[in-house]
C-alpha cells in the first residue's frame, strides 16, 4: 500500500522498491542517488520508520504501509516541514529534499512525546547527503519543525 | 534467460524445505541491507531470494537465566531499544548505536551482518568480546559455532549449503562491568576504517580481567589476545603508558588487508591508538 491506496504490480522479483515506485507507479518524488543505501535520496517510510528504498526488494513489501513524499496533500506534518524549509531557504538544486523530509517525518513519528534535540536530529539526519551541502540550513529548518511538532 | 524468484515461506521448516528444493542458486534474505545493494551492484547474483521477514519467530529477542538470543529478523533498531540489552549487554548497545545510519538500522539485522561478515562490521567485535555463538539449522539438526571460528575472512564464514543462521546467543556471564566501543571512519554512517570494542573488570584499580576485539581494514575483526594478557593484573593508570610503548601489537600487524589508499603504518598507528582511546573510555565509563 503506497500513501493509502493499494496498487497492484507486476514487476521482476529482484526490482527494488525504488524501481517500482518510480518506475511502474510514477512516484517520482523519490529520488535515485547511489542506488547502494548511502546518500538517503531515495528515503520514504515503511510502517513509519525512515529506510532506503534502494535497498528494499518490491516484493518484499507487499504487505507494508509505503509512505513518499507525495503523501504531503494528506499530511499536515510533512506541510509544516515543507514550510520550514521555504522559510529557512534550505533548498539548494532540490534533489536530496524529499528524502530528507521523509527522514524528519519518520523521526517526529518515530519519537512521539521524546523531546527531539538537534544532536538527536543530526544523528539522524546522518543517512542524508545533500551535494549542495546546506546542511546548515537543512537543520534549523528541521530542528525548527520538530520543535512545532 | 535466468529464472530468478522470491520465496515467502512463513515457518523454518519451510525455509529448509525450500532451500533444499532451490539448491545452491538460493540465499537467504533478512533484512537486506547488505545483500540488496551486492545484487543491484551485480557482486551477488543468486536464482532464488528465501525471506524470512514472515517467520514470525525470528523476530525474537529473548532472555534466559544464563543468555540472551536474538532472532535472525531482530532490527538492529531493535536491538538499541530492548531494554534487555540495554541493561544487560551494553556493548552490543554501544556497538549498534554506531551501525550506519537509523535507514539502514531499521531493517538491517544482527544475524545477518554477522553472516555478511564484513570485516568493518561494528557489531562483530562487540559480539567477539562477549564470546557470542551462532546458532545454525538445517535439515540435519542444529549446531553453534562461536563467531570466531565462524568468520574465516572477509566475506567468509563457515556456513554449510542448507543451512540458516537463526539466531545469534550472548552469555550473560561474559559481560564485563566496564565497556566501550569506539570507531574511525571517514563520516558518520560509515563502515570503520578501524573498530574496537573493550570489555573490562577491575578490582582495587588493578585490571582483573580484560577483551578487546577489533575490525576494519583486517581480513577480519579479531580478539587482540596478545595485549589482553599484558594487561590484565596492570593498574588500570598505566594501561595507556603500556599502550604507547608497545612497538607493533603482532596480532593486528598480521591481520591486517593491504589497501591502495592507507598504508600499513597508518593502519598500525590507527589500530593502537584507537585501542588506548577505548580501554581510556571503558576505565572512565564512558
Amino acid at each position: 500500500m503506497v500513501n493509502g491506496v493499494s496498487h497492484p504490480v507486476v514487476c521482476k522479483p529482484f526490482d527494488t522498491l525504488l524501481t517500482v515506485l518510480r518506475e511502474d507507479l510514477g512516484y517520482f518524488g523519490t529520488k535515485f542517488g547511489c542506488g547502494i543505501g548511502y546518500c538517503g535520496a531515495c528515503t520514504v517510510l515503511i510502517d513509519g520508520k525512515s529506510a532506503h528504498s534502494c535497498c528494499l526488494i518490491a516484493t518484499t513489501m507487499s504487505d507494508r504501509k509505503i509512505s513518499t513524499i507525495e503523501s504531503c496533500d494528506d499530511d499536515p506534518v510533512i506541510q509544516k516541514i515543507q514550510d520550514q524549509f521555504l522559510k529557512e531557504g534550505a533548498i539548494q538544486c532540490g534533489y536530496c529534499i524529499p528524502g530528507i523530509v521523509m527522514t524528519v517525518r519518520g523521526l517526529i513519528e518515530e519519537s512521539g512525546q521524546r523531546v527531539i534535540t538537534e544532536e538527536i536530529l543530526r544523528g539522524h539526519l546522518d543517512g542524508n547527503i545533500c551535494r549542495c551541502s546546506g546542511y546548515a540550513s537543512i537543520v534549523r529548518a528541521s530542528l525548527k519543525a520538530c520543535v512545532d511538532e | 534467460m535466468k529464472q530468478s524468484k522470491v520465496l515467502n515461506p512463513k515457518t523454518l521448516a519451510e525455509v529448509l524445505s525450500l532451500f533444499e528444493q532451490c539448491g545452491d542458486g538460493a540465499r537467504v534474505i533478512a533484512g537486506g541491507q547488505s545483500l540488496v545493494p551486492m545484487i543491484s551492484l551485480g557482486l551477488s547474483e543468486p536464482d532464488f531470494l528465501i525471506n524470512l521477514s514472515s517467520c514470525d519467530d525470528l523476530f525474537v529477542i529473548k532472555k534466559t537465566r544464563k543468555t540472551i538470543n536474538i532472532g535472525a529478523m531482530a532490527s538492529v533498531s531493535e536491538i538499541l531499544n530492548s531494554s534487555q540489552v540495554i541493561n544487560l549487554l551494553p556493548i552490543l548497545n554501544f556497538a549498534a548505536k554506531k551501525v550506519a545510519t537509523p535507514h539502514v538500522r531499521n531493517f538491517g539485522t544482527l544475524v545477518g551482518n554477522v553472516c555478511h561478515a564484513d570485516p568493518s562490521s561494528d557489531l562483530i567485535p562487540a559480539l567477539l568480546c562477549l564470546d557470542a555463538q551462532i546458532d545454525l539449522v538445517s535439515k540435519d539438526g542444529k549446531r553453534s559455532v562461536l563467531l570466531s571460528e565462524f568468520i574465516t575472512g572477509p566475506y567468509s564464514t563457515t556456513i554449510r549449503g542448507g543451512e540458516v543462521a537463526v539466531s545469534v546467543t550472548c552469555q550473560l556471564d561474559k559481560q564485563s562491568k566496564l565497556a566501550s566501543y569506539k570507531k574511525v571512519a571517514r563520516r558518520a554512517g560509515d563502515l570503520g576504517i578501524a573498530t574496537c570494542a573493550v570489555s573490562l573488570d577491575s578490582h582495587k584499580d588493578c585490571i582483573e580481567s580484560a577483551k578487546i576485539s577489533v575490525g576494519g581494514y583486517l581480513r577480519k575483526a579479531i580478539r587482540v589476545l596478545d595485549i589482553e594478557k599484558n594487561i590484565v593484573g596492570l593498574p588500570a593508570h598505566e594501561i595507556c603508558t603500556f599502550i604507547d610503548g608497545v612497538e607493533k601489537i603482532e596480532s593486528i600487524e598480521n591481520s591486517i588487508l593491504p589497501d591502495g589508499s592507507l598504508t600499513n603504518n597508518y593502519l598500525s598507528a590507527t589500530f593502537s591508538r584507537l585501542i588506548r582511546s577505548t580501554l581510556k573510555d571503558a576505565l572512565s565509563g564512558k
